[in-house]
């Protein structure tokens, strides 16, 4: 009898055994024909020009315009995914179009984009997509940004770091079992793309969605921030995000905005330097404030920005440099 | 293509015969799709099923209730996408996706 063959998927820590016509746990990567294919390449199902502070990035470009795409399914099932529609979907599932990536490039330019985000779903699962785009975008003069949980093998992130300049990484919870029993992942390979990309030279960001009752325990918030700042220094920017119930986490109720609030608190004492509150409309929280002497920066209202003071990245009052990615050069 | 013609039934054939290059695999596909027609839940939609026959496909639809009518209607449009599918020679699930080789894949056997 003919021995079967099977495909180990290593982009991901989930390393999916995949046997003719099956797909991995992402549901974009499926056998054909002998071959392991990425059968969403060229083929997102859903395009926008967003503001990059949606991602949340906010020291990347501000007021910026961001050609945003995604494609269907995702190696992580989080019981409260925002975009569930169109993640915890296979391609064949839902309405995709044709647009390779000279075509991404050309109409990112047109409508006037600083970048190129490969965001929504996650890039992981479309890794040759957003690798062959961003190697163009690069070439036209356009930067890259993944948002993304962070779920992904050593080897394809650093290769992914060399077309990458900015990433807001999700960092669900500083919990295993959270992640084991919400997310259907692991927290380690996530601190390990953090640390990477940080080394690397990405810019970071990251995002902790609060989960009222999931992953509020302030006394876990206090460890992940100890931890961010070990390994990711003061500098790099936190966003705790609110959460609003979705997908099967629907009888659990918005996140109080006070309990955002400290969080922030708790992040700002143990050092971190830029700390936001995301998800809530007209918060001060949501502004750039220079950690030396408290000027205001960057004043923002929800994805806008309604002032911006910062002077070649500096503070224009001490003259303090504030980390980012502040010009489109 | 299935065409629908409507007299004092809805009524469906596939002229199979035109298509004798059609693998046993394509068959059993509709076969399948046919079946999940005919379910109780659908209220009997479908009758006079007659499948691999020599002229081919042919199966007639009650005029039966509204809701009958619509769900046969949506599965021709499925099926037609399946169709075009399937006579590519390929998983008609995978229709009009891509074909790119996966980065970072070791193969081994089971």
């Amino acid at each position: 009898m003919p021995k079967r063959q099977v495909f180990v998927c290593e982009l991901c820590p989930k390393a999916c055994r995949i046997t003719e016509g099956h797909s991995g746990d992402c549901r974009s990567r499926i056998v054909v024909d002998g071959e392991l294919r990425a059968v969403t390449y060229g083929r997102p199902c859903a395009i926008h020009i967003d503001p990059v502070e949606k991602k949340p990035l906010y020291h990347f470009q501000p007021g910026s315009r961001i050609f945003s795409l995604a494609t269907a399914g995702c190696n992580l099932h989080c019981k409260f995914c925002q975009n569930w529609t169109i993640s915890q979907l296979g391609p064949q599932d839902i309405r995709n179009i044709r647009l390779e990536p000279e075509e991404v490039v050309r109409t990112a330019i047109a409508q006037q984009c600083a970048s190129i985000a490969y965001t929504y779903t996650d890039p992981v699962i479309y890794y040759e997509y957003t690798m062959d785009t961003s190697r163009l975008a690069r070439e036209k003069g356009l930067k890259n940004v993944t948002v993304t949980a962070g779920y992904i093998n050593r080897k394809p992130l650093e290769l992914l770091c060399t077309v990458t300049d900015g990433s807001n990484t999700d960092l669900k919870a500083f919990s295993d079992a959270f992640y084991r029993d919400m997310c259907e992942g692991s927290l380690k390979p996530v601190l390990d793309c953090l640390v990477l990309m940080k080394e690397r030279g990405v810019w970071l960001e990251v995002t902790n969605l609060v989960i009222p009752t999931l992953n509020d325990d302030l006394e876990m918030i206090r460890r992940m921030c100890k931890w961010m700042l070990a390994n990711l220094g003061p500098d790099t920017p936190l966003h705790f995000s609110r959460f609003y119930p979705m997908y099967k986490i629907r009888n659990l109720p918005p996140t109080p905005v006070e309990l955002l609030m400290q969080a922030r608190q708790e992040a700002l004492e143990i050092g971190l330097r830029y700390v936001y509150v995301g998800n809530v409309l007209g918060v001060e929280a949501a502004h750039t404030v220079c950690p030396k002497d408290q000027t205001l920066l960057i004043r923002r209202t929800g994805y806008s920005i309604l002032e911006n003071n910062l002077r070649d990245g500096k503070c224009p009052t001490c003259g303090e440099t504030v980390p980012g990615v502040w010009s489109s050069s | 293509m299935p065409y629908v013609r409507r007299d004092r039934t809805w009524r469906v054939e596939f002229l199979m015969s035109r298509f004798r290059e059609w693998s046993s695999r394509a068959a059993i596909g509709l076969e399948q799709l046919v079946a999940g027609w005919t379910r109780p839940a659908r209220g009997n939609a479908l009758s006079g099923l007659s499948l691999r026959s020599r002229r081919g496909f042919r199966f007639e639809l009650d005029r039966g209730s509204r809701v009958a009518r619509r769900e046969f209607l949506m599965s021709l449009g499925a099926l037609s996408v399946a169709w075009r599918g399937l006579c590519g020679g390929s998983d008609s699930r995978l229709w009009g996706l891509s074909r790119r080789r996966a980065m970072f894949v070791r193969k081994t056997d089971a």
